[in-house]
């Protein structure tokens, strides 16, 4: 089982490779929102199979809990940054 | 035959050793061993719901990040993203409470209702950030994606 977690957390990191692709060559700004924003939602899952790993539960799940919040935040806060200047797109 | 740990490690917790050498696994057929992985691991039943349920939440996933990278414009972009990886989340989570739950026990069901509770959270506040995305792209101009002009 400690083997297919291990498969699991190598996948979902390839995963947010691909994502990655779109947060760095994404044409308008906001497309690299979407790539951060999903990043750090698959993140938040990773961390609790991460805990799974080590048989270290409790500790896991209290930094994914602050994470998943953090990057909700985090987005919220960029696209209201974004949304008082102009020429967001076409750069 | 099943994998297990070689004597000499240092017991850092109740489930957790830490060993010097981790490149000397091997395999036994010894019974003793084997009641032990089982005592730790639990049922075989509870093992195979988790492991579809996680490729279930895998399969999400995976169709969120290829969506994000094909999709032709930026609005049509927010649909993969938004959704997709709440609903893979959604599984995942609760795969993995399910397999805390091998030995019942409060602090076991504790991390459980925790793990739940971050899945509730990202219910609320992921489409919520979406929504501030969709009004941040509205409000400065960007219009959408019609059949026939090129990909954004």
């Amino acid at each position: 089982m400690d083997t297919f977690f291990l498969y699991c957390g190598l996948y979902l990191s390839l995963l947010m490779v691909l994502s990655l692709y779109r947060a760095i060559f994404g044409p308008t700004v906001l497309d690299r929102l979407i790539g951060v924003n999903a990043i750090g939602s698959k993140t938040a899952v990773l961390l609790v199979l991460i805990g799974l790993i080590y048989h270290r539960v409790d500790m896991f799940v209290d930094i994914a809990l602050a994470y998943a919040m953090l990057n909700f935040i985090a987005v919220l806060a960029a696209s209201r940054y974004f949304q008082k200047r102009k020429g967001l797109f076409g750069e | 035959m099943i994998l297990a740990r070689p004597e000499g490690g240092i017991r850092v917790s109740r489930t957790c050793w830490y060993v010097v050498e981790p490149s000397l696994y091997y395999w036994v057929t010894d019974n003793a061993v084997q009641n032990l992985y089982l005592k730790r691991y639990g049922s075989i039943q509870m093992d195979i719901i988790v492991v579809f349920l996680i490729i279930c939440g895998l399969i999400f996933f995976t169709g969120g990040a290829v969506g994000i990278l094909r999709f032709p414009d930026f609005y049509s972009r927010l649909h993969p993203a938004g959704k997709l990886d709440t609903g893979g989340g959604f599984l995942i989570m609760v795969a993995l409470a399910l397999f805390n739950l091998h030995h019942f026990s409060l602090s076991t069901l504790l991390t459980g209702f925790k793990i739940v509770l971050i899945v509730v959270f990202v219910f609320l506040s992921s489409p919520t950030a979406i929504h501030g995305i969709v009004d941040a792209g509205v409000r400065a101009g960007l219009g959408p994606w019609t059949r026939g002009e090129k990909r954004r």
